[in-house]
C-alpha cells in the first residue's frame, strides 16, 4: 500500500468524501431553485415595506451555487482535511511515519492532493448539477462557459486548503487550526476595501464563476488568480518546512 | 555497530540527555533500562533518527530506511487493519509487501485472528504486538524498540520477547524496559541511564558477575543451628546467620567456591534442604546497586565501581568481545 492509496482509503472509509461531496451536491440542486423562487419569496417575508427582485437571471443560479460553495461547501472540505493535515496531532501516528518516510513532502503532498481532488471533483458536480437545473428552471446557460468559469473557483479552494494544510502544520492541533484557517477566509475579502490590493486578493476569484459564464473575459482576474496560485504553492512548501523541522518535540 | 560520541539533548533549559557514548555491537541486543525521565525515550528517538541531538554525534552503520522502530505508545489509523497496517509499513519505505511474510508475522505477534479486523476495536495490548509487528516486517538491520511490551500480559510478554530473541546477530537490537526481567531475559549487552548520563554500558554477564554478592539464602526442614555450625567451619565462609531454625543466609568469600563448595558440605551435614537461592542476585537489586555505588563515587571522586564507563564510546576490546 503506498501513501496515495492511504489518502483515498481514508477519504472512503471515514465518509470524508461523503461529506464533501454531500454539501456540494445540496448547493448545487438548491441554488437555482432558490434563485427561481427568490422574487416570490423576498416580499411575503418583509412585511410592509416593498422590495422588488427582478426576476433571475440564468447567471444567478451559477452565482448563489459558487458563493454558497466557496464558502459552505469549502468550510466542509476544510472540516474533512484538517485532521489529516495536522501529522503531528497524535504523537504515535506521526512517530509511524515519520521513521518511515524519507522527507515531509512524502507525507504531506499526497494528504494535500487527495483531499482537493475530491473537493474538485465534487464542487465541479455540484456546478454540473446547478447547471442542468438551471437551464430547466430559469433559462439556457452554455455549459463550456460555466465550467471555463469554474477554472478560477477551483484555484480559489486550493487556496483554501492549502492555508489550512499550512496553519495545521505550524499549530499542530486540530480544533485551533480550523479556527484559524476560517477566520483568515473571513478576514481575506476585507483586505479588498483597500484599492491598492481590491484586485489581488484571492476572494476575488468567487464571482468569476458568473462573470465568465456571462461572456466576460479572464483578464480582470489575472492578479487575483496568480496571487492565489503563488499564494497556494508557498503555502504548501511552507508546510513541508514546517512538519521537516518540528521534530523536537515528538 | 550504532556509536554515539559526547550525544547532549536539551529542551529549552532541560538537559535530557547528558555527554551519553553509548555503543551498540552490531548484532546484540541492547537492554536499555533507568527510571522515569532518565532520557531512554530520547535516546532512542535519537539513535532512530527522529530527533536531533543538541550536541554530539551519532554513527549508525545502517540508513534510515533500514530501521525498525516501535514507539512506548503505538497509535495506527484506527480504519485499517492490521494486514493493511503491515503493507503499509512495506509500502512507505518502497518495499514490496510479501503477502505470506505479513501473515505470518500478524501470526508469530499473536494477532492471527485479528488479521482483518479494523484497529479501532484494538486494545493497547493488541496494539503494541502490531507495533512489533510493523517494526519487524521488513527485516530491518536496526530494530529499535521503546517498552515493547509494557502493555502485554505475562503470556504475550514472553511471546513477544521470544520473537525478538530470535533476531539477535541478524541485527541490531535496542529495547528500552522498566521490566528488568524482561531484559535479563534476552539482552546481550546491558545501557544504564539515569538523568540523562549513562551511568554504566557493558555485557549483561559483566554486570552480573561483578555485582551479585556471593550471599545465599538456605532453606531446611529444621536443624539450622547444626548446619550453620558446619558451615562456620569452612575457610571460605565469612559470615554464617541463623533466621529461626529453618534458615541461614550464607556469605562466602566468592561466587565460585560458594558454587562448588556449597550442596558438598550440605551433604556432609545431612541437612534436609528444602531451597538454596541467591540472595539479590536479580537484576533489579543489582541496578540498584550499580546506581547506589555510582552515586557514591560521584560524592568520593577517588573510588570508581568495576564496569562503569564514565565517558566516551566503549573500548574496542569491549566491542571485539561481543
Amino acid at each position: 500500500m503506498n501513501r496515495w492509496k492511504l489518502e483515498w482509503l481514508r477519504l472512503v472509509r471515514t465518509k470524508r468524501w461523503l461529506a464533501i461531496l454531500g454539501v456540494f451536491v445540496l448547493l448545487g440542486i438548491l441554488a437555482p431553485v432558490t434563485a427561481y423562487f427568490l422574487p416570490r419569496l423576498v416580499p411575503a417575508t418583509t412585511g410592509s415595506i416593498r422590495i422588488e427582485v427582478l426576476p433571475p437571471h440564468p447567471y444567478d443560479g451559477i452565482a448563489y451555487y459558487v458563493d454558497n460553495a466557496l464558502a459552505l461547501g469549502v468550510f466542509v472540505a476544510i472540516i474533512a482535511a484538517v485532521s489529516p493535515f495536522t501529522v503531528d496531532a497524535h504523537r504515535g501516528l506521526s512517530l509511524f511515519y515519520r521513521s518511515r518516510v524519507p522527507n515531509a513532502g512524502k507525507l504531506i503532498i499526497p494528504k494535500y492532493l487527495v483531499v482537493l481532488a475530491a473537493t474538485l471533483v465534487s464542487f465541479v458536480v455540484g456546478l454540473i448539477l446547478c447547471w442542468g437545473e438551471t437551464s430547466l428552471l430559469l433559462g439556457h446557460i452554455a455549459l463550456g462557459r460555466v465550467l471555463l468559469g469554474s477554472i478560477l473557483s477551483c484555484t480559489y479552494i486550493a487556496f483554501a486548503l492549502a492555508l489550512s494544510l499550512a496553519l495545521s502544520s505550524l499549530l499542530r492541533a486540530v480544533l485551533p487550526a480550523l479556527g484559524f484557517t476560517v477566520a483568515f477566509l473571513l478576514v481575506i475579502p476585507f483586505l479588498g476595501a483597500s484599492s491598492l490590493a481590491a484586485r489581488w486578493i484571492p476572494s476575488n476569484l468567487v464571482g468569476s464563476v458568473g462573470t465568465i459564464a456571462a461572456g466576460g473575459g479572464f483578464s480582470s482576474y489575472g492578479p487575483a488568480a496568480g496571487m492565489t496560485v503563488s499564494a497556494t504553492v508557498i503555502l504548501v512548501f511552507f508546510s513541508i518546512f514546517l512538519v521537516e523541522r518540528i521534530r523536537d518535540s515528538l | 555497530m550504532i556509536r554515539t560520541t559526547h550525544l547532549i539533548k536539551r529542551y529549552g533549559t532541560v538537559t535530557a540527555l547528558n555527554d551519553v557514548n553509548v555503543a551498540i555491537p552490531k548484532g546484540s541486543i541492547y537492554g536499555l533500562v533507568g527510571a522515569n525521565g532518565a532520557g531512554k525515550t530520547t535516546l532512542l528517538a535519537i539513535l532512530a533518527g527522529l530527533l536531533q541531538a543538541t550536541e554530539g554525534s551519532l554513527d549508525r552503520d545502517a540508513p534510515g530506511s533500514r530501521i525498525g522502530f516501535c514507539p512506548d505508545v503505538p497509535e495506527f489509523e484506527p480504519w485499517l487493519t492490521p494486514r493493511e497496517v503491515l503493507r503499509l509499513a512495506c509500502g512507505l519505505r518502497k518495499h514490496e509487501a510479501d503477502e505470506e511474510r505479513i501473515a505470518a508475522m500478524l501470526t508469530q505477534v499473536g494477532l492471527e485472528e485479528s488479521m482483518d479486523r479494523r484497529v479501532e476495536g484494538f486494545s493497547r495490548g493488541m496494539t503494541q504486538r502490531l507495533a512489533v509487528a510493523a517494526a519487524l516486517i521488513d527485516d530491518p538491520a536496526v530494530i529499535i524498540l521503546d517498552e515493547p511490551c509494557s502493555a502485554l500480559d505475562p503470556e504475550g510478554r514472553a511471546e513477544i520477547l521470544s520473537l525478538i530473541g530470535t533476531y539477535q546477530r541478524r541485527a541490531s537490537v535496542i529495547l528500552s524496559s522498566h521490566a528488568l526481567s524482561d531484559v535479563q531475559l534476552i539482552c546481550s549487552n546491558i545501557g544504564i541511564l539515569q538523568q540523562g548520563s549513562l551511568i554504566w554500558q557493558g555485557k549483561l554477564d559483566t554486570l552480573l558477575r561483578d555485582h551479585v554478592k556471593p550471599v545465599w539464602r538456605i532453606r531446611l526442614h529444621g536443624g539450622a543451628a547444626a548446619v550453620a555450625i558446619v558451615l562456620r567451619s569452612q575457610p571460605w565462609v565469612l559470615n554464617v546467620t541463623e533466621h529461626g531454625n529453618n534458615e541461614i543466609e550464607l556469605e562466602a568469600s566468592s561466587i565460585a567456591h560458594a558454587e562448588e563448595q556449597i550442596a558438598p558440605v550440605l551433604s556432609r551435614a545431612h541437612a534436609a534442604l528444602v531451597a538454596l537461592e541467591p540472595v539479590g542476585s536479580d537484576l533489579e537489586n543489582i541496578l540498584e546497586r550499580v546506581v547506589s555505588s555510582i552515586t557514591s563515587v560521584k560524592k568520593k571522586p577517588s573510588r570508581r565501581p568495576v564496569g562503569h564507563i564514565p565517558s566516551g564510546p566503549a573500548s574496542d576490546e569491549e566491542e571485539d568481545e561481543a
